[in-house]
């Protein structure tokens, strides 16, 4: 267990876990297609962090997609640091912008408040909660988040490294009752976060109930051990392959939680 | 036990006990009599408490009854409730147990085990098998004031920091940072480490064989041990034997005799008393003193009963040549259940000694048809498990065999056909 934590590991999972539910976040929540609607061309938005690969999100007025298809204009957002970045996600600080005017009304008018609207669902109140199409939406997210954040650990992180050696060639497989499945695809002991639907079975397989035991287990307000205990989370499959990313979420945790 | 075929067993009352247990245990039931490290696949498929158990068998909560291959995690070497053990435990309950001083039973024991373990010149008693390690570890570096420590990759040592590693919550970074491993059976990458860290390395610590969970178990290979034994020689490391768990089943004498060395220190647990709660690390003339100046005891550690029950069991296990009888019986009862699973399309290996046999279906890589088929094992009255080895112990006859590969085969039938 290391007890401390790494700046550029956090900048990786803001921009591929946090910022990167973005895409959820435009099919799920209610809020978010008026927000959408206010983009009249796509916008290729860029985060630049140095140290870092940049990562690439695609606005659109039907949605948010994580490619470029060729024909967005361009708004680069850069930062001095993953720290710069860091504060940014954590609403502290703000990004330094490169675009032109409609790049600038862009960002103040749809790219901050979709980025704040995930932050209600992804720090949901307890009136929040209380809604359950709300409640279902912010633990899908909280699931997109950590899952992509585990393969963000696990490349780059040295604990999250130390875990992933251990974890063989095969797809890991985390389902949600019968209608979510997310993979991770493990080989020569990297992975890569894969949310499209699989098409072939998992070598392992972690599953939840529904979505509010996920939402509860991700957000600590419910024991993994016990719910695996009265049924509602069950694993099957290589149980090492399950066993290694279990301790690449409790490392997920110590860079997103409280 | 029934002859006739099995209905699947329910747990209404397991389950009502696991809601209680939750509101008051952190986990319901942490560690590896647990749903979760018990690979309890599918939950629903196992019970989760026991309320009485003899011979070779135990009652669920719920009163289901079954053969038990996994006994204990090792501890029921020659059947639950042994009338010779627990008579003797009985004798000594009513002189003495937990005393301001110790009992002269323990010396009993003690020349007891010197007179049965061959590289044993002295004995030190304590209560599981990771207090032996650990002590055995803390021993190993007073005596050579070094810190490193080689294991064997896929090493379970016990519970202590020291055998945890670096990704584990709770063990710190400081813990392990004196761990090295090697592979198993691989003299090459030893003699490497060794020489990488010439004059750096306080012991080496493995268990007898490679009884690693969820893989096939591998034993030495031929000259393996005799190898060690000569590089650990040369560069004044500490040969540490964890018999943890094989210790009593494979040979009396120790798990290093039996493959053909003498270890410097080596751990015992589990079998040495029937259940009775001890442990114990033995060693060389060497190392007598080392372990004499160490820091180490514990409030139960001397308790009379548990001495007196292992002097018990020691003997019966001596009087039933009880190795041979689990080579013999865990061969027989394997070559049955290959035979069982190839009758239905499917290949089950089994793998390390016959005492401490584990088993895999090799029909897919992620062991789910093995954890399919031990389920309808366990539903229907035969305790075998998914990710461990097993064990047996001296008092499962040949009709609880006959019985169990009855079950098995209904297992593999129901699995075939759900394939």
């Amino acid at each position: 267990m290391l007890t401390d934590t790494d700046p550029a590991v956090l900048a990786r999972i803001n921009m591929h876990a946090v910022l990167g539910a973005l895409v959820v976040l435009a099919e799920r929540a209610p809020e978010a297609p008026p927000l959408l609607a206010a983009v009249d061309r796509p916008m290729l938005v860029r985060l630049r962090v140095p140290g870092l690969p940049p990562r690439e999100l695609r606005f659109a007025s039907d949605g948010v997609s994580a490619s470029a298809q060729g024909d967005e204009s361009l708004v680069t957002l850069a930062f001095t640091s993953p720290a710069h970045l860091n504060a940014m996600v954590d609403g502290h600080r703000q990004p330094i912008p490169i675009a032109g005017p409609a790049g600038l009304a862009f960002l103040t008018k749809v790219f901050a408040p979709l980025a704040d609207l995930l932050g209600r669902y992804l720090k949901p109140s307890e009136e929040g909660l209380a809604d359950p199409a709300f409640r279902a939406t912010s633990a899908l997210l909280t699931l997109h988040v950590a899952i992509a954040a585990v393969a963000q650990v696990a490349n780059a992180d040295r604990s999250g490294r130390f875990s992933a050696a251990l974890i063989p060639d095969g797809e890991i497989g985390v389902e949600v009752g019968d209608g979510h499945e997310l993979r991770l695809v493990a080989l020569d002991h990297a992975l890569t976060f894969e949310p499209a639907p699989a098409s072939s079975p998992a070598r392992a397989v972690l599953a939840f109930r529904d979505l509010d035991v996920a939402g509860d287990v991700l957000a600590g307000r419910a024991s993994a051990l016990a719910c695996i205990g009265d049924g509602s989370m069950s694993m099957r499959g290589f149980i090492p392959m399950i066993d290694n990313v279990s301790r690449i979420l409790d490392r997920v945790g110590h860079y997103l939680g409280d | 036990m029934t002859t006739a075929a099995t209905t699947p067993f329910t747990y209404a009352k397991s389950l009502e006990a696991f809601e209680r247990a939750r509101r008051v245990i952190p986990a319901g039931i942490p560690g590896h009599q647990g749903p979760t490290e018990g690979c309890y696949i599918p939950r629903d498929a196992y019970p989760l408490f026991s309320s009485r158990a003899e011979g070779s068998r135990f009652w669920d909560l719920d009163g289901n009854e079954y053969l038990d291959y996994m006994c204990g995690y090792g501890p029921n070497v020659l059947g639950y409730g042994d009338p010779v053990v627990d008579a003797a435990a009985r004798r000594q309950t009513a002189l003495e147990d937990v005393v301001t001083i110790p009992s002269s039973i323990m010396v009993d024991l003690a020349e007891l085990l010197v007179d049965t373990v061959a590289s044993a010149d002295w004995a030190f008693f304590a209560k599981n098998g990771g207090d032996t390690t650990t002590l055995a570890v803390m021993t190993a570096r007073a005596a050579t004031l070094r810190k490193k420590v080689v294991f064997v990759k896929g090493y379970y040592h016990g519970v202590a920091p020291w055998t945890q590693k670096l990704d584990y919550p709770g063990v710190l970074e400081e813990d392990v940072a004196h761990n090295l491993s090697v592979p198993w059976n691989d003299l090459d990458a030893l003699e490497a480490t060794f020489r990488e860290h010439r004059g750096e390395i306080a012991a080496f610590i493995s268990t007898p064989y490679m009884h690693g969970n969820f893989v096939d178990n591998e034993l030495p290979a031929e000259g393996y041990w005799q190898g060690v034994r000569r590089l650990c020689d040369e560069h004044g490391v500490v040969l540490i034997m964890d018999d943890v768990r094989a210790g009593w089943r494979l040979d009396l004498a120790g798990s290093d005799r039996h493959y053909g060395i003498e270890a410097d220190l080596l751990c015992f647990c589990k079998a040495i008393g029937n259940g009775y709660n001890l442990a114990a690390l033995t060693g060389r003339e060497s190392l007598r003193e080392t372990v004499a100046s160490l820091t180490y005891t514990g409030s139960y550690w001397m308790s009379a009963v548990p001495f007196a029950a292992s002097i018990a069991t020691i003997t019966r296990l001596k009087e039933l040549d009880a190795p041979a009888m689990f080579r013999r019986v865990g061969s027989e009862l394997t070559a049955g259940l290959v035979e069982s699973a190839a009758g239905h399309g499917l290949t089950l290996v089994a793998s390390g000694e016959p005492a401490l046999f584990y088993l895999r279906i090799a029909d897919d890589d992620s062991l789910d048809l093995h954890q399919r088929w031990v389920a309808e094992c366990v539903k229907r009255g035969v305790w075998f498990t998914s990710h461990h080895n097993h064990f047996l112990n001296a008092s499962l006859t040949s009709a609880d065999v006959r019985r169990t590969l009855e079950i098995a085969d209904e297992a593999f039938g129901v699995v075939a056909r759900e394939r």
